[in-house]
């Protein structure tokens, strides 16, 4: 939608789909050159944060996996163990493997659905996954097949597949037999050439090209590929142990959204998280098959694309699948499901690889095990600035005169970035304002 | 063997929205022949090959322009399901995802689409009162068909809309 003045031009692209939640972007132009670029999120506040104070700590991993339908674990993850190390809780090996098992299901399950029918229409052209299946219907099977493995997984080990139940500060409320894991190796076994696949198509996409000159930051593990436990590092060589992320990541509010922005410090610039910071930070220590695949794709420098991401998300459901197949493989049921911890005063924080990106928990509790402080960070709040820097970049190599193509053009490089603006707070529509002075008018 | 009907019930347990959950719940009580019963979150949910089944039926909850407790069935493929507001996360709504699964030729020879149009979906809300009458008769519908089917008996011809 365009209006214009003398002096003044709007753009408005009513609403950015295929993202989860509601917003907006404007784009402010003045005598042609960018001024102004707002990702508007207007979802109102969900203020889970206040909602958990004063509740009982065993009632927070089931809370705040009501943020996302689509991450709910990430979330059921953060919380356990920021919980954890506030009561001085050390879990077994063997509850840590099923909570790495659980969170393959869910990076599965997200990523599959967001490359098959959120985000690979956006490179033919197409208006939905429906359309694209029009001229790739075994290629969208296959990843709607592996879907629903990662659904199937968190059913298993999670009591179902949306907002899972059997999360439980310590472990899990009931190991699972070792039968109904054993039970899901066939298809993960299929899963995991098919995800190979997926992923040689997906490098195939014609991607636009446009790099910046991003900071990427993710959990970094000295064994394993990030996922639920490390430091944060950043690839300018900083490394931030989980305990100091404050001291280095800070949230701002912003006129123009409900949910905040965050920053890194000391200069408050923006950060790139995602599928991509970690294949770029932590490639090396993607599972075997998925690193071999990554050399057969030519990974193998930095890549500082944002629309390669859909790369990256599929070399992540391969690391993902063989990382799951060697867990479901080695699974006897623990012992103990959960470990015992006794209420006492304290804090903790942690920080863990949601599907879409970093996410931080920190709470505090009192000695009755009643939560007093909540602070939960999660990707795409820290995704967002930086988009907005990507947008005043890309604009200028896009804006025509048909705003709606420049809308579509803003939009697929929003959606590399996979936004849960439901978690965020939380999708979008695209303004695009122009002003002149009056002698350019003359 | 795999049963010849799939039912599926689509809520979420917030208000009206349980209306299909609640529908799958009576219907499995009454452990109809060749019907597998199933309940599901999202219409995502469905996109899976179903064409080992002869017939797919869901229910839903929707909301039209009739009033709260109005009954409507539908044969697939119909464009008055568009004239109807359907949830779901990603824009995938009921709709979305069974015009995916047509597209991708998993769909079963026959399906049939029930929904009750609802009013209120707040979380954490009980179901409104005057739809538990609207439950009992899809239910009942529901189950003399599978039943006159399981006879051998011609399916009554669906009406592709209207309030059933």
């Amino acid at each position: 939608m365009a209006s214009s003045k003398d002096s003044e031009r709007t753009i408005t692209v009513p609403i950015l789909t295929r993202v989860e939640g509601e917003g907006g972007l404007t784009v402010r132009l003045h005598n042609g050159q960018i001024r102004d670029v707002e990702l508007r999120i207007y979802e109102p506040p969900r203020l889970f944060e206040a909602l958990l104070r004063g509740r009982s700590l065993e009632d927070v991993p089931d809370i705040v996996a009501r943020i996302c339908g689509i991450c709910p674990v990430a979330y059921q993850m953060n919380a356990v163990h920021a919980l954890e190390t506030a009561l001085g809780v050390q879990v077994t090996p063997e509850i840590r493997a099923l909570r790495r098992l659980l969170y393959c299901g869910e990076w599965i399950e997200s990523h599959s659905l967001h490359i098959h029918l959120l985000h690979a229409p956006d490179f033919f052209g197409c208006e939905s996954g429906m359309q694209l299946a029009q001229q790739f219907p075994e290629e969208i099977k296959r990843g709607l097949r592996l879907k629903k493995h990662g659904n199937q997984l968190l059913e298993v080990l999670g009591g179902r597949a949306i907002h899972p139940v059997n999360v439980a500060v310590g472990g899990f409320y009931r190991a699972p037999r070792r039968e109904e894991l054993a039970a899901l190796i066939p298809n993960f076994e299929w899963g995991l050439q098919a995800a190979c696949d997926a992923a040689r198509w997906v490098a195939s996409f014609p991607v636009p090209d446009f790099t910046r000159p991003y900071q990427f930051v993710a959990l970094s593990h000295p064994n394993e590929y990030p996922m639920n436990e490390g430091s944060v590092a950043c690839s300018d060589g900083t490394v931030v142990p989980i305990d100091q992320y404050e001291r280095h990541f800070v949230e701002e509010q912003v006129p123009h959204s409900t949910a905040l922005h965050s920053l890194r410090l000391p200069a408050r610039s923006e950060y790139f998280v995602g599928p991509l910071a970690r294949i770029n930070l932590c490639g090396v220590r993607l599972a075997p098959t998925a690193r071999k695949l990554a050399d057969e794709l030519g990974w193998t420098e930095i890549c500082r694309n944002p629309f390669r991401g859909i790369v990256a998300r599929a070399l992540e459901v391969v690391h993902a699948y063989d990382v799951a197949l060697s867990l479901l493989r080695a699974y006897r049921p623990p012992a103990v499901a959960r470990v015992a911890y006794e209420y006492r005063a304290g804090e903790g924080c942690s920080v863990t690889e949601a599907p879409r990106g970093m996410m931080f928990h920190r709470y505090r509790i009192d000695s009755s095990g009643k939560i007093e402080l909540a602070k939960i960070v999660p990707p795409t709040s820290q995704n967002q600035a930086q988009i907005e820097t990507d947008l005043r970049d890309y604009l200028p190599r896009i804006l025509g005169p048909d705003d709606s193509v420049t809308a579509l053009h803003c939009e697929r490089l929003i959606r590399s970035y996979d936004p849960c603006i439901s978690c965020s707070t939380h999708f979008l529509k695209l303004r695009v304002e122009s002003t002149q002075d009056a002698e350019a008018l003359q | 063997m795999i049963d010849s009907t799939l039912f599926v019930g689509v809520g979420s347990p917030h208000g009206d929205d349980q209306v299909g959950w609640l529908v799958a719940r009576a219907l499995a009580d009454m452990s109809p022949k060749n019907c597998e019963v199933r309940w599901v979150r999202s219409p995502n949910e469905l996109l899976e090959p179903l064409t080992d089944r002869a017939r797919l039926i869901v229910c839903d909850a929707c909301r039209g322009t009739a009033t709260v407790g109005t009954i409507h069935r539908w044969l697939w493929p119909t464009n008055e399901l568009q004239q109807m507001r359907w949830s779901g996360t990603h824009d995938v709504t009921l709709p979305g995802a069974l015009a995916l699964a047509a597209q991708l030729n998993w769909l079963p020879p026959q399906v049939i689409i029930w929904a009750i149009d609802v009013g209120q979906t707040t979380p954490a809300t009980t179901i409104t009162s005057s739809l538990n009458e609207s439950i009992h008769k899809i239910v009942a519908r529901i189950a003399a068909e599978l039943a006159c089917d399981d006879r051998g008996q011609a399916i009554s011809p669906p009406r592709s809309s209207a309030h059933a």
